[in-house]
């Protein structure tokens, strides 16, 4: 049983909570500003807390998180456009009912659903983690090598528009990760002489390249128009009338952690998942659907918070992250010695219970700072773009630089930039890749581990998928790879 | 015109990953040999296992961009995107002349009142105080060191 205890002390340590303040401050204004992200805000935030405790590192980027992803809703509701991808649902019926004069409704439906919905998302993680770590102790190399595996072609068919595409976004992120010195036989590979290149491709500057110089110029290739904000007036809402939708919102947020546990799946398809079945479960809203109901909100809101928790159910125990903020965390990790898998909750006990004190806290700061700034953050939103994104640009090659004092981390954060930038003006998806460069190392320690081991049984082809896990592991992949193949054949057709 | 050069740029992007996948192969098959070591323990077992994998991938980009049905393309604004990743670019270049501070407040003073921002004063207030704020913030207060 993790220790609660453990969890309370972290949430009664005042330096613990004041990070996680600081962090969930962050998360409001980057959450909420167009064009920044929480991955990208989390990406240059591995940079600054490189020298930090760990524990500080995981308060300051946990309350980013958690808040972060929750006030997408804010811009949603109040200028129609989503902070975060997972808040696009939100927009649908968040936007119109702040049209008609209801923003304050909107918001508090948002704040109060995102709550109930991290807080579930975490009280999973606590739950699961630990039986989920039990069964990973039994996994083989071959088996991490196709969990690996499974969870690129997972995040290739639920990000990109065509599975192909997708596969080859996480192919090329494979690659980029193989450059460096070899961990087994110590030889330099794929470096084509470039000093430089020897030390690997660090995961900081590519990862705020994709997700940050990409946004910069993808901001700027679309439009320097800046949206109109709606007006918030305080019309306050009975907590009875609020909570009327506790119920249901279970039921989402239980959709949202399933989701969320499936890597690449992430708060988009769980916020769309979960309004898909409002729409079906509830038969009689306050407004049809898509003009205005609060039922819409609930459903999106509580689904993409409750995404939280979910991703980072793999990401601790099999080390294979749920989405690219954790893969982002994942690479906190490592950066602070530590390596998340199947042991990781009995050897680092304490930075567990830190990462669901994080959670709890920022959850807490959540419905505070949803319900006192929020509905005060309207001027904040329209900081126009001609200032924001060169501000983001200067945070980004700062942020590169920092993690380990190489100016040529700088230039790889640059190249990490335009490729990302090319690569979504081209609907090649960057999620695939940033796992892949996170998860490409040791998908290659564990495909050779396995083919040595392999190798000296009578029946390599057994020996190496003979095992139930192994078996259902393998399954999984040809059926994600077939599933997707039909449905893109389906839709060529159809064509 | 538009939609020709739509539908051969899918194409081209097959042509260069299948491209880059063969001289991956090719790579992978003679770094090995030179290397005379067993496959099980060699570092280009995988790189080799990619570059497989991305033959038939970079085959099925090729059928769908021969295939492709004419596509409007997203609205795109060229000129702000090339002008940006080219002072960022001279940024970086310039930043071991000349320091974080003094390029990164001739960055943000050019590239500001590029986009649009008309306001001499709130160009000179943030290129000069956003740098001092971040300079006294990493370096000082968070002790990450500065370009």
């Amino acid at each position: 049983m993790v220790d609660v205890l453990g969890i309370l002390s972290f949430a009664v340590d005042f330096r613990f909570v004041l990070l996680v303040f600081v962090g969930s401050v962050a998360g409001l204004f980057v959450g909420a500003i167009p064009g920044l992200s929480v991955s990208m805000a989390t990406a240059l935030l591995v940079s600054i807390t490189y020298s930090w405790q760990t524990t500080d590192a995981l308060a300051t980027i946990m309350g980013v998180y958690v808040v972060g992803v929750f006030s997408g809703a804010l811009s949603a509701i109040l200028i129609n456009i989503p902070g975060a991808p997972s808040s696009v649902v939100t927009t649908l019926d968040g936007f119109p009912l702040a049209k008609r004069g209801q923003s304050y409704q909107a918001l508090s439906y948002a704040i109060m659903y995102s709550f109930i919905g991290t807080l579930f998302g975490f009280i999973a993680l606590l739950l699961v983690a630990k039986p989920i770590s039990s069964l990973a102790l039994r996994f083989t190399p071959m088996d991490y090598f196709l969990l690996a595996l499974f969870g690129l072609t997972t995040v290739g068919s639920l990000t990109s528009k065509q599975f192909s595409k997708g596969l080859i976004s996480a192919a090329l992120g494979l690659l980029f990760s193989m450059i460096g010195i070899d961990s087994v036989m110590g030889t330099a590979r794929m470096t084509f002489g470039i000093r430089n290149l020897q030390a690997g491709i660090n995961i900081v500057p590519a990862l705020v390249g994709l997700f940050g110089f990409s946004e910069v110029l993808m901001s700027l290739s679309v439009s320097l128009e800046d949206g109109e904000v709606a007006k918030v007036s305080k019309t306050p809402i009975r907590l009875k009338e609020l909570l009327r939708h506790a119920p249901l919102s279970l039921w989402y947020a239980t959709i949202g952690v399933f989701v969320g546990a499936l890597p690449g799946a992430g708060g988009p398809v769980a916020a769309f998942l979960a309004y898909s079945q409002a729409k079906r479960v509830v038969k009689h809203p306050s407004v049809p659907f898509g003009e205005g109901a609060v039922e819409g909100i609930v459903a999106s809101e509580t689904a993409n918070n409750a995404c939280i928790g979910g991703a980072m159910i793999p990401m601790l125990t099999l080390a294979i992250p749920g989405d690219a903020v954790t893969a982002i965390i994942l690479s906190v990790f490592y950066v602070h010695g530590l390596r998340p898998g199947p042991m990781f909750i009995q050897t680092s006990s304490e930075m567990f219970q830190a990462i669901l004190a994080g959670g709890f806290v920022g959850s807490f700061f959540l419905l505070l700072l949803g319900y006192l700034a929020a509905p005060r953050i309207s001027k904040v939103l329209t900081i126009p773009k001609r200032v924001l994104l060169p501000l983001v640009t200067v945070l980004c090659v700062i942020g590169s630089f920092a993690a380990n004092n190489r100016s040529f981390d700088v230039l790889l954060m640059f190249l990490f930039g335009i490729l990302g930038f090319f690569m979504r003006r081209r609907s090649y998806s960057v999620a695939p890749m940033t796992l892949a460069i996170v998860l490409g190392g040791m998908m290659d320690s564990n495909f050779r581990r396995a083919v040595s081991l392999a190798s000296s049984e009578d029946n390599k082809l057994l020996a190496l998928f003979g095992r139930p896990i192994t078996m259902i592991l393998l399954l999984l992949l040809l059926i994600t790879l077939a599933t997707n193949s039909n449905l893109f054949n389906r839709r060529r057709k159809s064509k | 015109m538009t939609t020709h050069h739509k539908h051969s740029m899918t194409c081209y992007e097959g042509i260069a990953f299948l491209l880059l996948s063969v001289s991956l192969i090719v790579y992978s098959l003679v770094n090995h040999a030179e290397a005379q070591v067993e496959w099980k323990q060699s570092p280009y077992l995988f790189p080799l296992l990619i570059a497989v994998f991305l033959l038939p991938l970079s085959l099925s980009v090729i059928k769908q961009g021969a295939g492709q049905c004419p596509q409007e393309s997203g609205k795109f604004q060229g000129k702000p995107t090339l002008v940006m990743v080219a002072a960022t670019a001279l940024y970086i270049a310039s930043m071991g002349l000349l320091g974080f501070l003094v390029s990164t407040a001739l960055f943000l003073l050019f590239i500001i009142r590029y986009l649009g921002e008309r306001r001499w004063v709130v160009t000179i207030s943030i290129a000069i105080l956003f740098p001092v704020v971040l300079y006294l913030l990493f370096a000082m207060l968070l002790h990450v060191m500065l370009p």
